[in-house]
């Protein structure tokens, strides 16, 4: 498989009065054209911040924004921001919003607000726009008739739905997924998932896949990338990642999942996540590491390639290869 | 899972019913809103009911109209063999003390202008706890049950200095600090991270062990239900449809809706992604004046005739696993 975005040395940090928070830092990982890589971690890890930097949706407290980003050949770090809002933005990547479902406009029908990217990004009138909004709708498995109805009318899934029908009315190639079943019921966020796949399938779409639940991550994950403290501390296929993550956090992380078909004792990881101003010295989670030794105090690790898997720890400096 | 701990019933709780009016428009009919539909339950002293379903079922209500936050319609509620269901409130006292309540949301559950201390000691003032050196003392002994510490460190804090996992443990700290026998906990873990969920879900049941409570642990996770009770409870649309032991009913489901639900859920595994899921579609349905019928049979798979015409009764397939579904009609 080829890849469709390249993603090296990404860095995001905020401007605070107490100094950077450095949210994405040195962030590298490939997405595979019709591949989902899901981005895992927990709340405060970067995860967000990641997605809104591939899509560079920034904040005014920029502190430093570089790295490259390359789709399909192109490095879009090179172009301006009116190239990448017109070339790259909801065009080729678009993204559903975590609790977007809940920021639907209530006084505009939900067709409007579907069509409304295509009138802006493509100059479209606004009877084709809702025509194609219209094709997107049913595309989601709503009737299309609900064009014309107002987001009160809905109910949490058909929001969910709409909202998704929002990011693919664009016809992007890759779908950035930010937690898109957060708030929603256990057979509603099932029933999205299954959606989540048959588009994937029909439209042939690359997924990137933000969540913090794991047992969901393997809905759709063909690999993994763990993400704590800004750092991407591991990179893996589903096969290994859900059987035997290597990462010592990725490790911990696993076994605090509760599950409804194995039995395991559950086990929670003491400490509490770092501040990202001033994050640990070497690798940033140290301090919670029950296998730590000297250098992982001194040094940050950088990513070992072992067995074709990507991990950030000491551990496997000499299993690389 | 632990065993039974006790045959000593706490709280027995029958045919319960909340129904809310609502009013369509200014000058529009108004309905009956059915939450809580005659639900039965009994709690043993030092054991754990989870109490499971999706949001608007009702488990909310529920557990606020045993609180006797809200009044009940119909139906009783009979607290170490006393019964409560309509005692007024100003005789309610002893019960606000024996029975107590952890909210799913810590950040909106705490006065932001409070110390952490002062947030706890409010129960021991309406409760006339005197002197104020008793009170702390309370407080701070709270604060070490919930391992806040240094205790002197928290309790000077605010709201907004702690992490969501703290600040749910001070939500627990205030739910112990009248000594309860019951403590309703509401989604506790429901908006923290997997591994502070897991802590906080362990910090609770050494309390239980501990200060022989008895709980019931509201939630939409079916995942961590047998990992911290005895009992399960599922909650379909203000009914309860099948309860019985945590282990019977995730190894056994028995109404379709259980079975939806444990379809429902993921474990980590990578053949996840390679299929499509089996879920009923739909919504649950609209509590206002709903149909004498199983409220699932809309969306059932099974759904026979009778289910859109009849309620279902329930029936004790085996011992104490109860299925209210006309599939199982003896």
């Amino acid at each position: 498989m080829s890849s469709i975005l390249s993603v090296s040395n990404l860095r995001l940090y905020y401007r605070t009065k107490k100094g950077p928070v450095k949210a994405v830092d040195d962030v590298s990982f490939e997405l595979r054209k019709g591949e989902t890589l899901a981005i895992v971690g927990e709340s405060g890890c970067g995860k967000t911040s990641l997605a809104k930097a591939l899509l560079r949706l920034l904040p005014r407290n920029v502190h430093t924004y570089e790295g490259s980003i390359v789709f399909n050949g192109t490095e879009l770090m090179k172009l301006s921001n009116e190239e990448f809002r017109k070339k790259i933005l909801w065009r080729k990547i678009s993204m559903v919003f975590q609790g977007a479902q809940n920021s639907l406009n209530p006084v505009l029908k939900v067709g409007f607000q579907v069509a409304e990217p295509l009138m802006v990004h493509y100059g479209m009138n606004e009877k084709n726009a809702f025509r194609k909004a219209e094709e997107a709708i049913k595309l989601v498995g709503i009737d299309k008739t609900f064009v014309n109805r107002y987001p009160f009318e809905l109910s949490g899934g058909m929001k969910q739905r709409v909202v998704i029908a929002m990011a693919l009315v664009t016809k992007p190639e890759i779908v950035i997924l930010d937690e898109p079943t957060s708030a929603l019921d256990v057979l509603t966020q099932a029933n999205i998932m299954n959606l989540l796949k048959r588009l994937k399938e029909e439209l042939k779409l690359s997924y990137i896949f933000i969540t913090h639940d794991i047992a969901l991550s393997s809905e759709l994950a063909d690999r993994v990338a763990v993400m704590y403290a800004g750092h991407l501390v591991e990179v893996a296929y589903a096969e290994t990642f859900y059987r035997e993550p290597l990462h010592p956090y990725s490790k911990k992380l696993m076994a605090s999942v509760p599950t409804l078909r194995s039995e395991k004792k559950l086990e929670y990881i003491p400490g509490t996540p770092p501040s990202l101003i001033e994050p640990p010295h070497g690798c940033r989670f140290h301090p919670r590491c029950p296998y730590a030794f000297d250098k992982c105090r001194r040094e940050t690790p950088p990513m070992f390639s072992v067995k074709g898997e990507l991990v950030r720890c000491w551990l496997y400096e000499r299993e690389r290869q | 899972m632990k065993e039974s701990a006790s045959n000593e019933v706490l709280l027995k709780v029958d045919k319960l019913s909340k129904y809310f009016l609502v009013k369509r428009g200014l000058w529009g009919p108004t309905f009956t809103l059915k939450a809580v539909d005659k639900v039965t339950l009994e709690l043993r002293k030092r054991e754990s009911i989870s109490l499971v379903g999706e949001s608007g079922s009702g488990k909310t209500t529920l557990g606020r109209t045993i609180l006797r936050l809200e009044e009940p319609n119909g139906g009783r509620i009979i607290f170490e063999g006393k019964d409560i269901t309509h005692t007024p409130v100003e005789e309610l006292k002893w019960y606000r003390r024996s029975a107590s309540l952890v909210q799913q949301d810590p950040y909106g559950a705490m006065p932001s202008h409070f110390t952490i201390a002062r947030i706890l000691e409010e129960p021991l003032m309406v409760h006339g706890i005197e002197p104020r050196e008793e009170r702390l003392e309370r407080v701070y002994k709270a604060l070490e049950q919930v391992r806040l510490t240094p205790v002197e460190d928290f309790a000077h804090k605010y709201p907004h200095m702690l992490s969501g996992g703290q600040l749910q443990r001070v939500a627990i700290a205030r739910a112990l600090i009248l000594n309860p026998k019951l403590i309703i906990a509401d989604e506790p873990v429901s908006m923290l991270d997997a591994s502070v969920r897991i802590e906080i879900l362990y910090l609770l049941q050494e309390l239980q062990d501990k200060l022989n409570l008895s709980f019931i642990y509201i939630t939409h996770d079916l995942a961590t239900t047998r990992y911290f009770s005895q009992w399960i409870y599922i909650m379909y649309a203000g009914h309860i449809v099948e309860r019985g032991p945590v282990d019977k009913v995730l190894r056994n489901p028995l109404h379709p809706y259980t079975v939806a639900l444990l379809n429902a859920i993921p474990d980590p595994d990578p053949e996840n992604r390679k299929r499509f899921r089996e879920v009923p579609p739909g919504e649950p349905p609209s509590l206002i004046n709903p149909p004498n019928a199983c409220r699932f049979a809309p969306r059932c798979p099974k759904a026979m005739e009778r289910c859109h015409k009849e309620e279902p009764v329930e029936v004790e397939i085996e011992h104490n696993h109860w299925v209210k579904c006309w599939l199982y009609e003896p």
